[in-house]
């Protein structure tokens, strides 16, 4: 018999004229399938004056919770209509494919090859999510995304004097050096975002394969379960820390009003005479 | 660095692959499964906030209605009273009117029916003076016998005079 054979790249099935189809692309041809079917569903059968139903029911839903989910992040109505679009793709692709990882056959299914005298098994169905590949597709989009918005949003100018600020204005070369780590740190969040993903659903793939490979009957079901589990809260992450970066590239740093501070000028220590004075504070009853 | 990627299964012509399916589901999705979607939620609630409103106005132009019709009925019965009242009072005035004219009718006509009794009497007692006189005169005419007429006629009637005015 064999051992399990596991991989951290998606592993080759086929070649087709030079070009390499892996068990992901093979995943991510069904899936494009079926997505594209959602979509021309949604858009024939989704009505304003009618109840939704069918495929186009559950997206009309999806789509009622998500914009409701951006808006309460964004808290601006406007933008969240436009990064809508970008993050519901992202959160109902990621979330698809990392389901993938529970489709039955996962790690069984495969082609017998031979590797260095061994025969092992290459599965058939792999979750995209577990491809680096897809994953920095996905990490690129979002933070190339970001870029765009910020940019459109905000004007060229002021969006990049975010990242490239005079050592000669206000907080001197402090501003510079933070501008710079801002800008580095739009590539380590494409990093981050790419391993994150691949990490969690890649890690999960592994633990149902020897789960499976182990202990075929009972035990992977609570794994089957936490994997659901990690799946959703992956897309849900991918898409909020979308959010959340879009909302902050979109945001001007000139209107960002800091709250009044306490002035402590006239303090003394009863607390009177002059007391604390804080303008915008709640003031205790 | 490549070999890294290589061993982490990194492929430039794989990543291109997913680039490019992934962009052409992005853009799919987007023109037609989101767009339809968000435009018919957008729809959806704006014509739930309108009904809201709508319900909202029309209750608040329904109490004002009733508010208005409340003070146009109170108006209404204020003025039914007054004009009642102003017709009880001509109607008394009117009364008293149509009594004092039929008081002084019936005095009226007492007094004529006073009146003629009176001439009525003067004339049966002036009849009955003459009648009284003559019948005298033709008593005392056959117990005096051949008095002349002309005296005879002025002692009756000084007698007659007399009579009166020892009466």
């Amino acid at each position: 018999m064999s051992m399990l054979e596991i991989s951290i790249g998606p592993e080759k099935i086929a070649e087709l004229a030079g070009f390499p189809i892996t068990n992901t692309l093979l995943v991510m041809a069904v899936l494009f399938v079926v997505v594209i079917g959602m979509a021309i569903s949604a858009k024939r059968k989704t009505r304003v004056d009618q109840p939704p139903k069918g495929i186009a029911g559950l997206l009309d839903v999806f789509t009622e919770i998500f914009l409701d989910y951006v808006d309460s992040i964004t808290n601006d109505h406007k933008k969240s209509l436009r990064f809508f679009p970008i993050v519901a793709t992202i959160f109902l692709i990621v979330l698809l494919s990392n389901l993938v990882e529970l489709v039955p056959g996962l790690g069984s299914i495969g082609i017998w090859e031979t590797h260095g005298g061994e025969t092992v098994l290459i599965p058939l169905i792999r979750s995209m999510s577990a491809d680096l590949n897809f994953t920095f597709v996905i990490s690129i989009f979002a933070m190339a995304s970001v870029q765009i918005m910020g940019m459109r949003m905000l004007g060229l100018g002021d969006y990049w004097g975010k990242f490239f600020v005079a050592p000669w204005k206000k907080p001197y070369f402090i501003g510079s050096f933070v501008g710079l780590l801002e800008f580095v740190s739009e590539f380590s969040k494409t990093l981050s975002f790419a391993f994150r993903l691949f990490g969690n659903i890649f890690a999960g793939e592994v633990l149902l394969a020897v789960m499976g490979f182990l202990s075929p009957f009972l035990a992977p079901l609570p794994f089957l379960f936490l994997e659901l589990f990690v799946g959703f809260v992956q897309a849900l992450v991918f898409s909020t820390l979308t959010i959340v970066f879009l909302t902050m590239a979109t945001t001007s740093h000139h209107e960002e009003e800091h709250p009044k501070r306490a002035d402590y000028s006239h303090a003394t220590f009863g607390g009177k005479p002059g007391g604390i004075q804080v303008s915008d504070a709640p003031k205790k009853a | 660095m490549s070999d890294m990627l290589t061993k982490l299964g990194i492929d430039w012509k794989l990543f291109i692959a997913q680039l490019v399916n992934f962009l052409i589901l992005f853009l799919v999705l987007r023109f037609f499964a989101w767009k339809a979607l968000v435009n018919a939620l957008e729809e959806r609630r704006a014509k739930i906030r309108q009904g809201v409103d709508d319900a909202n106005k029309a209750e608040t132009r329904l109490k004002e209605i009733e508010c208005e019709r409340g003070d146009v009925l109170a108006q209404a019965r204020q003025e039914a009273a007054k004009i009642i009242e102003q017709a009880e009072a001509k109607a008394q005035t009117l009364k008293e009117e149509k009594m004092r004219l039929a008081k002084n009718e019936i005095e009226q006509q007492v007094n004529e029916a006073k009146d003629v009794i009176k001439a009525e009497r003067a004339e049966a007692y002036a009849t009955l003076k003459q009648e009284a006189g003559r019948l005298i005169a033709a008593a005392t005419g056959k117990i005096v016998g051949e008095l002349d007429d002309k005296s005879q006629k002025k002692l009756i009637d000084d007698a007659i005079a007399e009579l009166e005015a020892g009466k």
